[in-house]
């Protein structure tokens, strides 16, 4: 006769379960989650975070949900004043400055109390993302409302984000229903979805689902509200010490380095390496002729300048401030005579050609090597206050023409 | 993990409440093999169905004939397919550079071109299961002659991707079982063991994360004491990550009133290696027993034969885990273990005997023992065989 096994402890513990009650259970503690989900999307969770240092980042596994980032705009900035709602990437979060000297709150003191900086920028997040649906879904609420962001002339990609990273806050919005109609962006949202390679129609389908999970449900608000306020479930590399990893991330500080108390710095940099992706940039968009020379090629920036008007919705783009920033000199000096007058051209083009499309400026021509961080593109503290300079004297400008300021 | 994933969310707020709903058994099994088609085909793709499909049809006409030499015929074709997926780059860049080089770098290009980039999902579980189906039928069960019942065993869903293996012989009734009803018992135990399998995941999860991060220091600047915890967390998370999935595998079968037998049972509990191998992933460890052990002759043939076969049925374990060399060796290590385990109380002057008592009177010793020996295993399991070497000897010096 076969021996009957012993009951396991799931088997032992079912006998006290009362099924119907469980169910009730379940069901109230959804609605539960789902009504603390929608009370944390209202509130500002970042209070007094200057910027989003990478604990609250994307590396610090959070993702910030639209309507925290909402939350903490209008926490920031009262609707009396010119909103100034600084996106993009690493360059304008500010890496390379310690949080005291951070160049946005030098741009805050250069424009005064008529407008209210926030600084939105994300490490490697591309024009279109995060800060720019920021942006967009608060266009009523901040009708004056000046939008800035930087990266390369050929950063713009896609309209929908990068589903990896960022591109999830793109598809919250959408779910939300807070996004401005754009027929290009909708067919290439729609494509993505239809994509014919079954990996990437699996990802974006994943991202689709989450936006829209997040947008009725605030499952992500939730959960960044308990790992801000009470306790944070992932392992981080970034905590330290290690075994913190659970504390909740508001005990944790902006901890970006000063890097010009290491002066040896550039030595640990692979300056060939740099400037082979300096080289590499401009040889894409100037091509070589018979003659030694080089010139534009036309189709390349044709292309790059339609991908950037066609990568946001028209209304946006008259308050949209390009930031081109130009690579460390210690790194353009190792390129060719030839090469370096071909990285200049590049940035001219670069510039003219975005000016078509929104406001630029380029910032960094005639920087020290001081003004840079170990790499080729990030400013230390002594490039802050000069960066935002610049940036808020086309600030201004772009206010008055605008109507936002009196002529 | 594809149950953490929004799209399976989705799947199952559609799949269960119909399920539930659906009062007459043949739409209810019906509804469930829909489901599970549309499951095998979101994640597999059609490149990862078409194989299935055709090694499914050989298998249920093979099996429908009852005879032996088919039913050979159909398990040789299995394991030539999962061979042909999952092992013909090993073949050619290890065993075939091991006798010709020159060869192995030829024929590995033109692998390269002939295979996919990647082999059909669940290969390994849908053979192992298909070969149990004709190997019992080709010792007399009777086989599954409808074909909704052969497709329900194939592509379960729950099951489908890893495991646990199931049994035709206990599977098929309790799905007619569950197509007639489904309790709400059995739906809140089922909730429940997929809350505690989300629960070893997310667990699982975070010591991944850790022991990414700290294996890359294990062998430079890292204390003694530190080392072990990360010894101790890469055999928790093992257990952790495949018990939890095998918790909501069973889990979401049993909300569907399905009964599929547990795959863990406290193996870190075990205090023998053999005691072990009837704890951990039961499903695969009796599976090498019937379908691979038994058949070379198990306890059959004296002891340096069962020994042998030990060591083959390991190896196959261990090369079944993935293409590579180090499980192989853990497969061999674990067939040792088992055989010494076995064959040490015949240690003659007495000393087997002695030590057989020490360890049946003092368990915490045997406990002692059998964990260290698993848990070392897991370093082969996970790194390279130099690497993992190099960490054991780090485990003891500074």
């Amino acid at each position: 006769m076969k021996k009957q096994a012993p009951p396991s402890l799931m088997e032992k513990m079912g006998r006290f379960i009362q099924p119907w009650a469980l169910f009730v259970g379940v069901a109230l503690g959804f609605v539960g989650l789902v009504l603390a989900g929608r009370w944390a999307d209202k509130r500002d969770i970042y209070a007094g975070v200057p910027r989003f240092h990478p604990l609250i980042s994307t590396d610090g596994s959070v993702y910030p949900t639209l309507g925290h980032l909402q939350q903490h705009v209008r926490a920031n900035a009262s609707r009396r004043k010119i909103l100034v709602l600084v996106g993009g990437n690493s360059i304008l979060l500010g890496v390379g400055q310690p949080v005291e000297s951070l160049w946005t709150k030098d741009l805050q003191k250069q424009l005064g109390k008529e407008f209210r900086v926030v600084n939105l920028a994300f490490r490697g997040a591309e024009p279109v993302e995060m800060g720019a649906i920021v942006a967009e879904t608060l266009r009523e609420e901040y009708p004056r409302m000046i939008y800035i962001a930087n990266g390369r002339v050929d950063s713009f990609t896609t309209p929908v984000g990068n589903p990896n990273f960022y591109g999830y806050l793109y598809w919250q919005a959408r779910a939300a229903g807070q996004l401005l109609d754009d027929a290009h962006r909708e067919s290439v949202a729609l494509d993505s979805l239809n994509h014919p390679d079954e990996k990437t129609r699996q990802q974006f389908s994943e991202i689709f689902m989450r936006g829209f999970v997040d947008a009725r449900l605030h499952t992500s608000s939730f959960w960044n509200w308990v790992g801000q306020e009470a306790l944070f479930t992932v392992w981080n590399v970034l905590v330290n010490p290690p075994q913190d990893f659970w504390k909740p991330r508001k005990l944790f500080k902006d901890f970006e380095p000063d890097p010009l108390s290491d002066p040896g710095r550039w030595q640990r940099t692979d300056l060939e390496r740099e400037a082979a992706i300096v080289r590499g940039e401009s040889e894409r968009t100037f091509k070589d002729t018979p003659e030694g020379g080089f010139i534009p090629d036309p189709l390349e920036w044709t292309f790059r300048e339609n991908t950037a008007r066609s990568c946001f919705p028209p209304e946006v783009l008259p308050r949209t401030l390009y930031v081109l920033s130009h690579n460390a000199p210690a790194i353009v000096k190792r390129l060719s005579e030839r090469d370096q007058e071909r990285y200049r051209a590049q940035y001219s083009m670069g510039r003219e050609r975005l000016a078509r499309v929104f406001s630029v400026i380029v910032f960094g021509e005639n920087l020290e090597s001081d003004d840079y961080f170990s790499d080729r593109t990030h400013f230390t503290r002594l490039a802050a206050p000069l960066m935002a300079k610049e940036v808020a004297a086309k600030v201004r400008e772009m206010s008055i023409s605008l109507g936002y300021l009196p002529k | 993990m594809i149950f953490a994933t929004y799209w399976f969310i989705a799947f199952c707020l559609a799949f269960f409440p119909v399920y539930w709903l659906i009062r007459h058994p043949a739409w209810r099994f019906g509804w469930l093999l829909v489901a599970s088609a549309v499951f095998h085909t979101h994640f597999a793709g059609p490149a990862g169905v078409l194989p299935i499909v055709a090694l499914g049809i050989i298998v249920y006409f093979a099996a429908l004939t009852r005879d032996r030499r088919i039913c050979i015929a159909g398990i040789v074709i299995c394991v030539l397919a999962l061979c042909f997926y999952k092992y013909t780059v090993f073949a050619v860049t290890s065993l075939l550079a091991l006798i010709h080089p020159e060869w192995s770098t030829a024929a590995a290009t033109g692998v390269q071109h002939a295979l996919p980039a990647a082999a059909p999902l669940a290969i390994s579980f849908f053979v192992f299961e298909f070969v149990h189906y004709l190997w019992d039928v080709k010792n007399g069960t009777v086989p599954m002659r409808n074909v909704f019942h052969f497709s329900i065993f194939s592509i379960f869903f729950p099951t489908l991707v890893a495991g646990p293996i199931k049994r035709y012989e206990e599977f098929i009734p309790s799905v007619n079982d569950a197509a007639r009803r489904v309790s709400p018992h059995d739906v809140a135990m089922g909730l429940i063991q997929i809350g505690f399998g989300f629960l070893k995941k997310l667990t699982a999860d975070n010591l991944t994360l850790y022991i990414e991060y700290a294996q890359e220091r294990f062998l430079t600047d890292m204390p003694i004491g530190t080392r072990w915890f990360v010894f101790g967390a890469i055999a928790m998370r093992i257990l952790l990550d495949f018990s939890g999935y095998s918790d909501i595998a069973i889990g979401l079968a049993r909300m569907m009133g399905i009964r599929i037998p547990a795959n863990f049972n406290w193996p870190y509990l075990a205090v023998s290696i053999q005691d072990f191998w009837k704890r951990w992933h039961i499903s695969l460890s009796t599976w090498i027993r019937d379908y691979v052990y038994i058949p070379l002759g198990g306890n059959r043939c004296g002891p340096l034969r069962r020994f042998s076969n030990a060591l083959i049925a390991f190896a196959l374990c261990g090369l079944w885990h993935g293409p590579a060399w180090n499980f192989v060796v853990w497969g061999v290590y674990h067939g040792l273990g088992l055989g010494i385990c076995a064959a040490y109380r015949s240690i003659p002057c007495g000393v087997g005997q002695l030590t057989g008592k020490f360890f049946d009177s003092f368990k915490p010793a045997g406990w002692i023992l059998t964990q260290l020996f698993v848990w070392f295993g897991w370093l082969l399991f996970f790194y390279p065989i130099p690497k993992a070497w190099q960490m054991t000897v780090r485990l003891f010096v500074p």
